[in-house]
């Protein structure tokens, strides 16, 4: 049989200090190199390090994929139409 | 480590590759479906983009017998098609089938390596492809046009079968239905072959403008003459341009295909592992799908290609003249290229055009009969030995899984399947010829081979969307009812 615990009391206090606490710290502490201090942008870099270990080649997205293709299709009928433009004006 | 040496040649390779993330989920039906639609239409406009700096195509298409089975459009940014990615899996199928490249499945690095010497390879093939087309004059001589112009074709070549390879990709790992190869040369006869029904252009015959696209003419035809029952008649008939009765044979042919693919065998199975699972295993007619027409039009257009090739440099030589002579047949329609085999080996792997020239020559017809009812059973049954398809796999395949026929012993699994698989495979194989052959008898809207490559891939497509449960239940059932 599980006794519940009654809210408030000692625990909670702890809790609360730890947490203050934690919050203080994370305030005073200085970035302590370039990098952490948001250098390139946003400072979440361990994230990006830790999905460029998991695959072993260049990953491509299935929408970039679609963007690709959209832009070379409207890179090749723009040549076209530069052509014809040209033509028209010279 | 790979087990392999000449797959560690690729290693270098596999961090310039670009690769589709695979999805991390079961990607739902409906989105699946949309990747498909989006990637299809992807490729239609690409096959329909005209490249930039080509001055003229006016000379024959070379590659005219083999357009159809690459999905590919002379003068257009497809004009590789597919060729690339299906001559690298094929080559790579075949050094995996004669054990001159041993793989061990089950090793997570081979596989990668194999796809990725798979990639690359394509990636060569595109390269040396493009660079030929562009050198060999295809569209005007390469000093005409100028060293940047070849250089500008020749990346608009690679950049196009490139994102062909990644659209393929995309949809064979899991975001579209099935494999893109496949449903892009269907994509592709199926609309030539809507092409050639409702086409809106005109012709100017003798007798005024005509419309090229069947059913158009039909009302045009209808609505304007005067004489209806000789409008009906010349709508049906006309033998310049696609009639009607061409309509209703490729209909004709379309759904008898369709019945046919739903002939199987099934072999009760019942679980040794977990007792009472009962199932059935089923060995389809066509177990081999459309494999032997493919190989078959593939070897015969390589014929062609090579006795047409070797007779426009050598036109006297006789043995050249045996394989074959090329020139505008004197009756009879012809094929778009305007040039068939007159005489020579070729003239007998030729199909015929109609029905009448079956009649004329006999020996021809019987001969051409004859061949591809063989090469395709051949080759159909040599595809289950290579495709790890035939009794031997698949009872290996049963005893892992611990499944037995029901009613018989479990050591007479092998002999079972080796009396129904080899059958079933040839038999198909031979079918499959038959068809092809018929339908190019009955004069159907493009050929055989292309129709019969067309209707198996939408079938197996529909096949796969009503196992991912696309359709609603009371729908299939009823259709398998119907079949």
């Amino acid at each position: 049989m599980s006794t519940a615990v009654p809210p408030g009391g000692q625990r909670t206090l702890q809790k609360r200090r730890q947490a203050q606490n934690a919050k203080e710290n994370k305030l005073k502490q200085t970035p302590t190199s370039a990098r952490a201090a948001g250098f390139g942008g946003s400072s979440n870099n361990i994230l990006k390090i830790f999905t460029d270990e998991a695959s072993n080649g260049l990953r491509v997205d299935p929408l970039a994929v679609l963007f690709l293709a959209v832009g070379f299709i409207f890179s090749v009928v723009a040549l076209h139409v530069i052509a014809k433009m040209t033509g028209k004006l010279f | 480590m790979s087990s392999n040496n000449f797959l560690e040649f690729f290693k270098p390779f596999e961090s310039y590759l670009p690769e589709v993330i695979a999805p991390t989920r079961a990607v739902p039906y409906n989105q699946k479906l949309m990747w498909t639609g989006v990637t299809l239409l992807i490729f239609l406009i690409l096959s329909q983009i005209p490249l930039y700096g080509i001055v003229s195509s006016e000379t024959a298409d070379p590659l005219y017998w083999l357009r159809a089975m690459l999905a590919s459009n002379r003068g257009t940014l497809m004009e590789l098609g597919v060729s690339p990615i299906i001559t690298s899996s094929m080559i790579f199928q075949f050094l995996q089938g004669t054990q001159l490249l041993t793989i061990n499945r089950e090793n997570k690095r081979d596989r990668e390596l194999f796809e990725v010497a798979q990639k690359v390879f394509a990636i060569l093939l595109t390269l040396g492809q493009a660079v030929v087309v562009v050198l060999s004059g295809n569209y005007g001589r390469p000093s005409d046009l100028g060293i940047a112009i070849s250089l500008l074709l020749i990346f608009q070549l690679i950049f196009a079968s490139f994102i062909v390879l990644l659209l393929d990709e995309l949809l064979t790992k899991g975001y579209g239905l099935g494999s893109g190869i496949s449903l892009f040369t269907a994509t592709n006869i199926a609309e030539q072959i809507f092409w050639r029904a409702f086409a809106p252009t005109t012709v100017s015959t003798g007798r005024g403008t005509e419309f090229e696209g069947a059913v158009i003419a039909f009302f045009h035809l209808l609505f304007v003459r005067k004489d209806k029952k000789r409008a009906l008649v010349e709508a049906f008939y006309r033998q310049n341009l696609p009639n009607m009765f061409q309509v209703l044979s490729t209909v004709a042919v379309f759904l008898f295909v369709l019945y046919l693919q739903g002939f199987r065998y099934e072999i009760p199975v019942k679980s040794t592992r977990v007792r009472g699972q009962v199932g059935s295993y089923p060995v389809k007619l066509f177990y081999t799908s459309n494999t032997p027409i493919m190989l078959q039009s593939a070897l015969t257009s390589n014929i062609f290609l090579i006795s047409q090739i070797l007779y426009n440099k050598f036109p006297t030589n006789p043995i050249v003249r045996l394989l074959g002579v090329w020139g505008v047949p004197t009756s009879g329609g012809s094929f778009g290229s305007g040039k068939a085999a007159l005489s020579g080996l070729a003239y007998y792997l030729q199909p015929p055009f109609s029905a009448k020239e079956a009649l004329t020559d006999p020996i021809k017809f019987m001969f051409y009969v004859a061949f591809v009812l063989g090469c395709c059973a051949v080759f159909s049954k040599t595809w289950t030995e290579i495709s790890g398809t035939s009794a031997k796999d698949v009872a290996k395949q049963f005893k892992d899984q611990g499944m037995v026929i029901s009613g018989k012993r479990d050591t007479s699994v092998y002999k079972t399947l080796k009396g129904i698989i080899p059958t079933a495979a040839a038999f198909g194989g031979a079918c499959i010829g038959a068809l092809s052959v018929g339908s190019d008898l009955l004069g159907t809207l493009g050929s055989g081979t292309s129709i019969l490559m067309a209707t198996t891939t939408i079938y197996g497509y529909y096949e796969i969307a009503a196992k991912e449960g696309g359709f609603t239940k009371n729908l299939v059932s009823g259709i398998s009812e119907l079949m």
